[in-house]
C-alpha cells in the first residue's frame, strides 16, 4: 500500500445484544485499504468480516447490533460520526456493495433495469428517469449482460445467478466508487460462473479505479485477486500482510490452519485436513487468545489462556497477533498452492 | 395479463353465479316456515292460502318453480316482494347507495389507516409503538360491534353532541349541495369509524409482519446500500411484496361492501341493505332474501377477480395459466 489509505477501519467494536447476552462480534478491528488496492478479509462464518463493513456503512439492523467505538475513515473523514443522511450521501456513491447472494439482493417486483436506474438517480436527482435508464443499460452492457436493452426490462427471477451477480456489481459501479466491498460475491454461484464473476471484478476495478475489499472464506479466491490479506478469527485480526507474504510466509497458526485445508496435488487421495473443534461463541469468548482451545502451537502454555496477544510487526508490513509467531518463522510452509479459482 | 386471460375468468363467472342461483333458492325453501304462511296469517281458511299460494306461484312444484325463477333473473327480474308488492330490484337498488357509503368508507379508512398503522411501527417490532397500537387494535377487533357502536352513540353523539345519534339525512332537511353532503357526512362518521375500527385489525397485522419481513431482506438491505432515502427504501422496496396479503384482505372485504355492516346498520338505523335483509328476514319475505344474497354473492365473485387481477401487478412472478 502506498500514501493514505483511502478507507481506514479503527479500533471498530461492534456488539450484538441477544437473549443469552452481549455477542462480541467485532473487537477492535483495523485495517487500511489503500486507493486502488484489493484487500482480501478471510475468515469462518461469523468471524465478523461481513459485520465490519456493514457497521462501517451503517447497514447493521440496531437493535441488536450496536457499534460501541471506533473509527471508520474515508478520506479522513468518520463515518460514524455522520448523519444519517451524510451518510445515505456516501453509499452506493463512494463506498458500494456487492453481496453474497444475488437470488435474494434484487427485488423481485421491479426490473432489473429499473433497480439499475434507481441506484444511477439515487446520488443524481437531477437525471431524467430516461437518461438514468439509458445509464443503466450501458452499465449493465459493460458488465457483459448480452441484450442488455431487452433484459433491462425484465424482472430478476428470469435471470440467471451470475447475470444477476453482474446487475448487482453494474449498480455497484455506477457512480465509480472510491472502494467497492464485495462480501463473498462467488460463494452462492457456479464454480465456472465464480471465474467470470471474479474476472468481472478485476475489470470494473480497472475501469473505475475503486479499492475492493473482498470478504471470503475461500483463500483460492484471496489468492487470485488480493493485494493484502486480513485474516479475522472470532471478531478479531489475527494476521495481516501481502498475499505472497502471507501465503509463504503465515505467522498465526490459525493461518496456517487455514492454508493447510487447501487442497494440494501432491496430497491427493488423502482426506482433506481440518481445524479441529469449532469456533468460539462469542457471548462468552475464551479467555487469553480466542484460539488457543483450536490451538496446535500452543502446546498447553498458560500464557496463550492469560494474555490476549495484540497485532504485532512480525516482518514488513507483516503483524500477527500470536505470542509464539517466531516459532512458525522457523517451520516453513509447504509452497503456495495453486488456486482451485484459476482456469 | 393478457385479454385472453381476462376474457377466461369473466367466462368462469357463469358457472360460479349458475351455483350461487341455484344453492340459494333451495337454501330459502329448504328453511324452515311456509311463506304461505306467514303471508296470510295463522288463522286464514284453506281458500285463502290457496288464493296466496297461487298469487305467488307457491303451489307450484319446486323444480317449476327454480326454472321460472332463473328465467326472471336471467331477464333482471328479482320478482317481487310479498310485503311491499314491489319489484325486488327496485327496493335492493334504493338501498344499495346508503350500504356502499357506509361500507365502502369503512373500507378506505381500515385499508388506509391499517397499512400507515403498520408503517408507523414497523421500524421497532416489539418497541413502545408495536405494542401500544398492537395491543390497543388487538383490543378493539375483539370488542362485540353492537356494543362499541352503542358506546361510540353514548360518549361521542350522545355527550359531545358532535354527532347525529341515527339514520342518514337530518329529518326534515331538504338542503341540497353541499349542505346535504356535509349531513350525510356527519351521521356518516360514527358507524363508518366503528366497522372501520373492527376490519382494522387483520390489515395493520399483516402490514406490521410482512414489513418487519422485509426489513430484515436482502433486497432492501442492497436498496438501502444504494443510498436511497429511508422513506424510499420503506413505501417502494419494503412495502410492495406485504401487500400481496393485504390486498387478499381487502378484496374479501370489498365482496362485503353491500353485506357486511349488518349490526351496524341496526344499531345506527342506517337505511341500508343490511337492515333490509334483517326485516325481510324476520317477515318471510323470500324474493326479498333471495335477491339480495343473489346481489351479494355476485359483488363477492366480482371482487375476487379483481383480486386476482391485482397480484400480477404487486407481484410479476405471478403466472395465470
Amino acid at each position: 500500500m502506498s500514501g493514505d489509505p483511502v478507507l481506514s477501519i479503527r479500533d471498530l467494536v461492534v456488539r450484538f445484544d441477544v437473549p443469552d447476552g452481549t455477542v462480541h462480534a467485532v473487537e477492535r478491528v483495523s485495517y487500511d485499504v489503500g486507493a486502488g488496492e484489493t484487500v482480501g478479509v478471510v475468515g469462518e462464518s461469523g468471524c465478523g468480516k461481513s459485520v465490519t463493513v456493514m457497521a462501517a456503512l451503517g447497514l447493521l439492523p440496531c437493535p441488536p447490533g450496536r457499534v460501541v467505538g471506533g473509527e471508520v475513515l474515508l478520506e479522513g473523514q468518520d463515518l460514524l460520526r455522520l448523519s444519517p443522511r451524510e451518510l445515505r450521501a456516501v453509499r452506493g456513491k463512494q463506498i458500494a456493495m456487492v453481496f453474497q447472494d444475488p437470488m435474494t439482493s434484487l427485488h423481485p417486483a421491479y426490473t432489473v433495469g429499473d433497480q439499475v436506474a434507481e441506484a444511477v438517480r439515487a446520488h443524481d436527482a437531477g437525471r431524467s428517469g430516461r437518461a438514468a435508464w439509458g445509464r443503466a443499460v450501458e452499465l449493465l452492457e459493460l458488465v457483459g449482460v448480452p441484450d442488455a436493452d431487452a433484459r433491462a426490462r425484465t424482472y430478476p427471477h428470469q435471470w440467471s445467478g451470475g447475470m444477476r451477480q453482474r446487475a448487482m456489481i453494474a449498480m455497484a459501479i455506477s457512480h465509480h466508487p472510491k472502494v467497492l466491498i464485495a462480501d463473498e460475491p462467488t460463494t452462492a454461484l457456479d464454480v465456472t460462473v465464480q471465474a467470470q464473476v471474479l474476472d468481472l471484478l478485476r475489470e470494473v476495478q480497472q475501469e473505475t479505479s475503486s479499492a475492493i475489499v473482498l470478504i471470503t472464506h475461500d483463500l483460492g479466491v484471496i489468492a487470485e485477486m488480493a493485494d493484502r490479506v486480513v485474516v479475522m478469527y472470532a471478531g478479531r485480526v489475527v494476521e495481516t500482510g501481502g498475499t505472497t507474504t502471507i501465503f509463504g510466509d503465515a505467522r498465526h497458526p490459525y493461518t496456517r490452519g487455514l492454508l493447510a485445508c487447501l487442497p494440494r496435488p501432491e496430497l491427493e487421495g488423502q482426506p482433506l485436513p481440518a481445524i479441529p473443534g469449532a469456533p468460539p461463541n462469542l457471548v462468552d469468548p475464551p479467555a487469553g487468545c480466542a484460539f488457543h482451545p483450536r490451538c496446535s502451537l500452543r502446546q498447553g502454555r498458560a500464557r496463550c489462556v492469560v494474555e490476549t496477544p495484540i497485532l504485532a510487526d512480525v516482518g514488513e508490513g507483516h503483524r500477527a497477533a500470536c505470542h509464539f509467531s517466531e516459532e512458525l518463522a522457523r517451520t516453513p510452509l509447504a509452497a503456495p498452492p495453486e488456486t482451485a479459482a484459476r482456469r | 395479463m393478457t385479454l385472453g386471460y381476462v376474457g377466461w375468468r369473466l367466462l368462469q363467472v357463469v358457472p360460479t353465479a349458475a351455483a350461487i342461483l341455484l344453492i340459494g333458492f333451495l337454501l330459502i325453501h329448504l328453511a324452515p316456515g311456509d311463506p304461505v304462511l306467514a303471508l296470510a296469517g295463522e288463522s286464514g281458511d284453506a281458500e285463502y292460502y290457496a288464493f296466496i299460494g297461487d298469487k305467488f306461484g307457491l303451489d307450484e312444484p319446486l323444480p317449476q318453480q327454480l326454472l321460472t325463477y332463473t328465467g326472471r333473473v336471467l331477464q333482471a327480474d328479482l320478482g317481487t316482494s310479498y310485503l311491499q308488492g314491489r319489484p325486488v330490484a327496485e327496493i335492493i337498488t334504493e338501498r344499495v347507495p346508503a350500504t356502499l357509503v357506509l361500507s365502502s368508507t369503512a373500507l378506505v379508512l381500515s385499508s388506509v389507516g391499517g397499512v400507515l398503522l403498520g408503517l408507523y411501527v414497523a421500524a421497532r417490532p416489539h418497541g413502545v409503538r408495536d405494542t401500544t397500537v398492537s395491543s390497543s387494535v388487538l383490543a378493539v377487533y375483539a370488542a362485540p360491534v353492537f356494543w362499541l357502536g352503542q358506546l361510540a352513540i353514548l360518549v361521542l353523539a350522545l355527550g359531545t353532541g358532535w354527532f347525529p345519534v341515527q339514520g342518514m339525512r337530518s329529518p326534515g332537511s331538504d338542503a341540497g349541495g353541499l349542505a346535504a353532503l356535509y349531513d350525510v357526512a356527519r351521521h356518516l362518521a360514527l358507524p363508518a369509524l366503528v366497522l372501520a375500527s373492527q376490519e382494522v385489525a387483520a390489515v395493520y397485522r399483516l402490514t406490521r409482519v410482512g414489513l418487519a419481513d422485509e426489513l430484515a431482506s436482502d433486497h432492501v438491505r442492497t436498496a438501502r446500500a444504494k443510498g436511497l432515502s429511508g422513506r424510499r427504501v420503506m413505501l417502494k422496496h419494503a412495502l410492495r411484496r406485504p401487500l400481496v396479503p393485504v390486498v387478499t384482505v381487502i378484496g374479501g372485504r370489498a365482496g362485503h361492501l353491500l353485506s357486511g355492516a349488518i349490526v351496524i346498520e341496526v344499531v345506527f338505523g342506517w337505511p341500508g341493505l343490511g337492515r333490509l335483509l334483517l326485516t325481510s328476514l324476520q317477515a318471510r319475505d323470500n324474493p326479498v332474501v333471495l335477491g339480495i344474497f343473489l346481489v351479494v354473492a355476485f359483488a363477492v365473485v366480482l371482487a375476487n377477480l379483481a383480486t386476482d387481477f391485482a397480484y400480477r401487478w404487486l407481484d410479476p412472478r405471478v403466472r395465470y395459466q
